[in-house]
């Protein structure tokens, strides 16, 4: 049995027939060839899979793709724009705030849903809004600060247009 | 990747998902309900389970609504509403904090992003938080089943471990909890390893003060103490008119040691650990709950 899917991932329609197994971030990776989604622990826990799913963060390893047809996902690939990377992807990479590199677009993704959220955020709202998100690599010393860098960056960063 | 191949259905009304329900059940097929998914798809990644049916209830209009019926004073929330909707809830804010503050502590942004109140009850985990939350607060279940809508109260809900009364063609829809009287206080606090992690062991405390600040009532519920949550029925007598002081919450803090018969051992904490933890947090829940109340 095949079930259909419809999805606009990263602003661009696509629509297939998959497995009813299928999990978001297969169909994401597999499908689409968005390989950024990660798949660390396919339970749940480590947040590599991250996506943003209808403007709210989830880990793609515990969603059916089957079963949100019709949504709008953003992946990693789809937070870097024309001009090259985003600011926590700029941030991320002066601080030192990834090593291996394999929780780093789950960790971007709920770090700029964090921001969007609470664009002050404090070390103690910073290690609550990534708590989903596991990194074995930095300690996440180096996370907080690119995190703390990134906020004082697009807070004293004057509006386009003006 | 999930192993074992299901058919997914995805119902439009509650009718129909117990129509499949029930179809599944007469030829004696497995069906596991979808909602979150926080715990039936790491269930199903690692081949915990395999139902030959998933049923999602995702695609069901209105089960996700959180609002308060003012003319029976009560609150009511579908079962589909996630942990954030909870957490968020400014009329479980106003009226009913302890149960926006136990959403607010589960899991994590993601975790609670998907996750369902209704998903969480049906799994019955017992580490999960909203039992003793909603135990202390005399919620009722409501479920429709092929036979129509049932409602049952919560100390029948939870039977053993991960184990409810629903029947397999049964779905969750709701649950009503009265708005809890003003003048009482209520606080939820819990242990876990680290932030996000199951409770090891957690207690959701209510009391309430007379005008002059002596008591009026104590209630207080555990999850750990057992496969079920549990309600501390030592604590509810004689409390009237004493003043609250440190020998009264040791006093409580014992009761909910004694209560708490059959604590489920696992690796972080052995049986006698997690009565002594309850013991613990049982101080700080009732604590909490008295600087809350008046």
């Amino acid at each position: 049995m095949r079930t259909s899917v419809r999805l606009t991932v990263n602003d661009e329609p696509c629509t297939a027939e998959v497995d009813p197994r299928t999990l978001l971030a297969d169909f994401l990776r597999d499908e689409l060839g968005l390989t950024g989604t990660h798949v660390g622990c396919a339970t749940g826990n480590c947040g590599a899979c991250t996506v943003v799913l209808d403007g709210l963060t989830v880990k793609s390893c515990t969603v059916l793709a089957g079963d949100v047809s019709g949504s709008h996902v953003t992946t990693i690939e789809g937070v870097s724009g024309p001009d090259g990377l985003h600011p926590i992807q700029e941030a991320f990479v002066a601080h030192h705030a990834l090593q291996c590199g394999f929780c780093t677009p789950g960790m971007v993704l709920s770090v700029r849903r964090l921001l969007e959220e609470n664009p002050n955020p404090s070390e103690a709202d910073i290690r609550h809004g990534i708590a989903g998100n596991l990194c074995r690599c930095t300690g996440y010393a180096s996370i907080v600060a690119a995190v703390q860098d990134t906020a004082a960056t697009l807070t004293t960063r004057p509006a386009s247009g003006t | 990747m999930i192993r074992a191949p299901f058919e997914l259905h995805t119902p439009r009304s509650i009718d129909e998902a117990v129509h499949v329900l029930a179809d599944c059940r007469r030829r004696g097929e497995d069906a596991k309900l979808l909602a979150g998914g926080q715990s039936l798809l790491p269930a199903l990644n690692l081949g915990l389970a395999a139902p030959a049916h998933v049923v999602s209830l995702n695609h069901v209009a209105g089960l996700d609504d959180v609002r308060h019926d003012s003319d029976e004073e009560t609150l009511v929330l579908g079962a589909r509403a996630t942990h954030a909707k909870l957490a968020a809830s400014e009329i479980l804010q106003t009226r009913c904090p302890i149960l926006a503050e136990a959403a607010a502590g589960i899991g994590d942004v993601q975790v609670r992003n998907r996750g369902t109140l209704g998903g969480s009850l049906g799994h019955c985990d017992p580490a999960a938080d909203y039992p003793a939350v909603l135990l202390l607060l005399d919620a009722e279940m409501r479920s429709t089943g092929p036979n129509g809508e049932r409602s049952v109260s919560v100390q029948d809900f939870f039977v053993d471990y991960m184990t409810t009364s629903l029947a397999e063609d049964e779905v969750l829809t709701e649950v009503r909890l009265p708005v809890p009287a003003a003048g009482s206080g209520m606080a939820y606090r819990k242990f876990t390893r680290v932030e996000g992690g199951f409770a090891i062991v957690g207690v959701a405390g209510c009391v309430s003060l007379a005008a002059d600040g002596t008591l009026r009532s104590v209630r207080v519920c555990l999850c750990g103490g057992a496969a079920v949550p549990l309600r501390v029925g030592a604590v509810e007598d004689g409390m009237q008119g004493r003043t609250p002081d440190d020998a009264w919450l040791d006093e409580i803090a014992a009761a909910a040691y004694a209560a708490a018969h059959d604590p489920v051992a696992e690796l972080h904490a052995a049986a006698d650990y997690k009565r002594e933890m309850l013991r613990v947090f049982t101080s700080r829940a009732v604590a909490a709950a008295l600087e809350r109340a008046g």
